[in-house]
């Protein structure tokens, strides 16, 4: 086995090369780790938001974008009195008559930026458990709440909608009267409103969905009810279940982000590539005399994987800096709610492997053909 | 041309590492075409040019379809504005309104009214007639139709509707092949916003330069009314509503730029390696007579000759990719149909042949730097 | 001394699979099929009016009996849940009857409109001793498929109202399994 400071003083006799293989693997890696990052955050966060205790009635037909459904107003107290296993904290039915509404809202004076209203009443906090209210209080009539996420929707500092700020819809001003928190959820970027301020300002006389929490009861049994009521004309979704659905419809978006990771990746690899076919062509020769005082091909070829593995787990080490850097911790908006990248040990480990494998895996070929020829012609090679 | 030739054969010489390089520079030149073509695409939707006179009329501050309720008898008023030439009311039911690839849209038309508004409109499958008999009745754009493996008396479900295929179209307003267009009672039932009510009305002026003044005219007639309107004229309704979808392209111009960048690297690299490995040979021709220029144009021939075939195989098979596979990006309720352009092809040729050639300069002047003996005397 | 061992897993096994074996007969509680057995009349009861004549008087309680033939949606049946939707066919028509009409769901109604064909049904569930819904179909329990024709007799249940009619049904009736495009299934209307 040749010693490890062989490998070191290897790399160091081309500083160019060794700063060109560092960057690249910490290119590569970071591409690695900036796509399953975005994948995991976008994933994650409509993950958290279904629960599978929650159970969303909605409008026949709207199964797949709760905005476009409308429940009679009645279902809410018709849910309420017919299941009887309902989640009760409290002595109240967890049963939430909720309209959800995409509009644009704007800071008084600033620009407009689509957001997701939703019109509820205190009920609402008993379904969406995750909810909790961090300042001020729950909106009554000429109010809103926001969640914790929403000034990145506008791009301004927390401060700009502390409760006292005003957001305009339309043509009416909200007063912000708290600010609401429910972490990992898309939630945090939603305005909630008292339900009758929204339906007077969109002109609606009817509900989105009825959300309802299970206690004793089933989903089976919400499904049953909805078979029971054809004059409601709803759909029972298990809340988890909706939002999965609406994860796969982003799926395609998603995609792309590998697709473009796997492109710049496999140009920056074979530009790796060629770098060592080149450097292990000149020592071909070397390689041969080490063979000759009694090295063995496979401690020379030990040895080659070891100078590349230096090289690309400093790159990895470099881009796993440069991650918490740039990604740890962003909030990253989309149409449902804002996101938030986190660096999870399984991205780190996956991001350690990568740079093992193009360590490895990336040193073979060269190696092998640096190795391959037979001793006579090698050290006669120039 | 020797030179020339020349290159090509030293880029032959060395199959594997040209093999490489290539293959890098194909991966970021397919990266870069890909953006080019969906930047080129939104570009050709939503800027403005001389013959547009179409003006979309939709409710003030909303941009969901579903949010946006206009009366029905708006349209009278709205035909008997002065430059109107053609009035259609539409009513749109979408499946979400995020953008994404798999949006469904259906458009709920008067059926007299749609060949008049639109004459560019031509069935390719199937027939108008048969549409006009039956009111569950759709006429599915060809993209659409792909998309979803439909045909001509196919029934489908989307969005809560059922519905069957009575035709195929196409037509020249890109919007109109990824769309299913039904009867507009049909859809206002289904879709329970009831009769009378429309999500936006598209009108049609005599010439672009009335697109303005008849905006404002049908926005202050109805300003006060129970359903104000925003009147824009079509490419700016769909780059004020299609936001989402916009950034998101938006956003792909850095990755067009870091391939780019991927691709400058690569190559430069190839270059370099190629110079590095040559020292004695570059002096030997040195030595034959050849000019120092004409050695650095050799290498940058190389170069050229090395981001140029890469380049082709990136652009080409990028180009190709969205001939076969046709790309619908939906948002709110407008889609974008991503479709590969000859200009976009030109352009990615360009850009790599550009890139093979910066790429190889400072090797090239490498080069042609080194004094002969020092050369000569290489290992 | 290797035979021992031998026995002693077999009858480990056989006892094991009897277990199992008993355990997935048990699971079909008794008291639901016999209780849906009990629910099926040999004879029509008396006095049976069309579902629109039964719907005039939805309040919650009222005794019924009313006849129909299931249809009136593409799944008339509820699977694994003792609910069905009878339509009324006087009212609605399902595609069978229509000349010319291949579908092969007729008992969809889809040729009617949606609105007549959400006035002319009713939907009838068997309910168990909680007063939910028992958790087995209905589907062939006396030899019923879809577009056969019932006789019901039951009360009027909670969430019944102008434009929604739930019946818990006490007894059904099969008058006919199926009509035949000669033989149409009336109902039977007494003499206002």
């Amino acid at each position: 086995m040749l010693p490890i400071t062989y490998a070191i003083r290897n790399l160091f006799r081309d500083p160019v090369r060794l700063l060109q293989t560092v960057g690249g693997s910490a290119l590569v890696v970071l591409l690695i780790i900036a796509a399953a990052v975005l994948n995991l955050g976008m994933n994650g966060v409509l993950e958290a938001t279904g629960s599978d205790q929650n159970v969303i009635l909605i409008g026949a037909g709207s199964e797949e974008s709760v905005e476009r459904s409308e429940v009679h107003l009645e279902a809410e107290s018709a849910a309420a009195t017919a299941l009887p296993g309902l989640a009760k904290p409290l002595g109240t039915t967890a049963a939430s008559g909720e309209i959800v509404y995409m509009a644009p809202l704007a800071l008084r004076g600033g620009k407009e930026e689509p957001s997701l209203l939703r019109g509820v009443t205190e009920k609402a906090l008993l379904v969406h458990t995750r909810v909790r209210l961090i300042e001020g209080s729950f909106p009554a009539p000429g109010q809103v709440m926001v969640g914790r996420l929403m000034h990145r929707k506008f791009n301004v500092p927390p401060e700009r909608l502390a409760p006292g700020a005003i957001l305009v819809f339309g043509k009416v001003e909200f007063s912000i009267s708290g600010i609401f928190e429910a972490p990992g959820t898309v939630l945090e970027s939603e305005a909630w409103f008292d339900r009758n301020d929204l339906a007077t300002v969109t002109q609606r006389d009817s509900l989105s969905a009825v959300y309802l929490r299970l206690a004793d009861a089933e989903f089976d049994d919400v499904h049953v009810f909805t078979l029971q009521r054809n004059d409601l004309e709803l759909t029972a979704v298990r809340e988890d279940k909706y939002y999965e659905k609406l994860s796969s419809f982003y799926a395609p978006i998603r995609a792309m982000t590998w697709v473009t990771a796997a492109l710049v990746a496999a140009g920056a690899v074979f530009g790796g590539l060629n770098t060592l076919y080149a450097a292990f062509a000149s020592r071909i020769r070397e390689m041969a005399t080490l063979q000759s005082i009694g090295y063995t091909r496979t401690a020379l070829l030990l040895s080659l994987v070891q100078e590349s593995l230096l090289a690309t787990l400093t790159g990895s080490l470099v881009a796993f800096l440069l991650a918490i850097v740039l990604f740890d911790g962003r909030s990253i908006p989309f149409s449902l709610g804002t996101f938030t990248l986190e660096l999870t040990p399984g991205i780190i480990l996956a991001g350690l492997a990568s740079g093992v494998a193009l360590g490895t895996l990336g040193t073979l070929p060269p190696a092998l053909r640096c190795l391959k020829p037979s001793l006579p012609i090698a050290l006669r090679s120039s | 041309m020797k030179l020339l030739s020349l290159a090509l054969k030293n880029i032959t010489r060395h199959r594997l590492r040209s093999f490489l390089t290539m293959a890098g520079v194909a991966a970021g030149m397919f990266l870069f075409t890909a953006v080019e073509t969906m930047q080129h695409s939104l570009a050709k939707v939503t800027k403005a040019g001389a013959d547009d006179t179409t003006l979309v009329v939709y409710r003030e501050n909303r941009f969901c379809p579903a949010t946006s309720r206009l009366p029905e008898y708006y349209l009278p008023t709205i035909d008997k504005i002065e430059g109107v030439r053609e009035v259609i009311p539409i009513q749109i039911a979408v499946n979400n309104c995020g953008a994404s690839l798999d949006v469904i849209t259906f458009r709920g038309v008067p059926a007299d009214n749609l060949r008049k508004y639109n004459p560019g409109l031509t069935v390719i499958d199937g027939s108008f007639e048969d549409w006009s008999k039956r009111s569950d009745a759709a006429l599915v754009g060809e993209t659409f139709a792909r998309r979803r493996g439909l045909k001509t008396g196919d029934k489908f479900e989307a969005v809560g509707i059922n519905v069957l295929v009575a035709g195929i179209i196409k037509s020249s307003e890109s919007q109109d092949n990824n769309v299913a267009y039904v009867h507009l009672p049909f859809l206002q039932q289904a879709s329970n916003v009831g009769l009378g009510t429309v999500t936006q009305f598209n009108v049609k002026v005599d010439s672009s330069d009335l697109l303005e003044p008849v905006a404002r005219r049908i926005d202050e007639t109805f300003r006060s009314d129970a359903q104000p309107t925003t009147t824009r004229p079509e490419k700016a309704f769909f780059a004020e509503t299609a936001k989402q979808m916009i950034e998101l392209i938006g956003f792909t111009r850095w990755l067009g730029l870091g391939a780019v960048a991927a691709v400058l690297g690569l190559v430069a690299n190839a270059v370099l390696l190629i110079v590095r490995g040559r020292v004695k040979e570059t002096a030997i021709l040195q030595t034959l007579g050849y000019s120092r220029f004409k050695i650095a144009s050799l290498v940058s021939f190389e170069g050229i000759l090395l981001g140029l075939l890469g380049g082709a195989v990136g652009v080409l098979a990028a180009y190709s990719f969205f001939q076969w596979q046709s790309f619908t990006l939906g948002n709110e309720g407008l889609t974008l149909a991503i479709t590969p352009d000859h200009a976009v092809l030109l352009k990615g040729f360009l850009v790599a042949l550009l890139l093979g050639l910066l790429a190889s300069l400072y090797p090239a002047w490498r080069a042609s730097r080194q004094s002969i003996t020092a050369s000569l005397n290489a290992a | 001394m290797k035979t021992v061992p031998t026995i002693l897993t077999a009858t480990t096994v056989l006892a094991l699979a009897a277990c199992n074996s008993k355990n997935t007969t048990s699971e079909d509680p008794p008291s639901d099929q016999s209780t849906l057995k009990a629910v099926l009349l040999d004879t029509a009861p008396e006095g049976a009016v069309s579902i629109v004549e039964a719907r005039k008087n939805p309040t919650p309680g009222t005794e019924v009996v009313f006849s129909g033939k299931i249809m009136g949606k593409m799944e008339p049946f509820v699977e694994g849940r003792a609910l069905l939707t009878l339509g009324d066919p006087t009212k609605i028509v399902s595609c069978d009857l229509m000349p010319g009409d291949s579908c092969e769901t007729p008992w969809d109604v889809c040729c009617d409109e949606a609105a007549t064909v959400a006035k002319s049904i009713a939907t009838v569930q068997v309910l168990d001793e909680k007063g939910r819904p028992l958790k087995q179909g209905l589907k062939g329990l006396g030899g019923m498929k879809a577009l056969s024709s019932l006789v019901v007799t039951g009360t009027v249940a909670e969430g019944s109202n102008a434009n929604n009619f739930l019946v818990n049904a006490s007894g059904i009736h099969v008058a006919m399994v199926e009509p035949t495009k000669e033989n149409p299934a009336k109902a039977k209307t007494p003499n206002p």
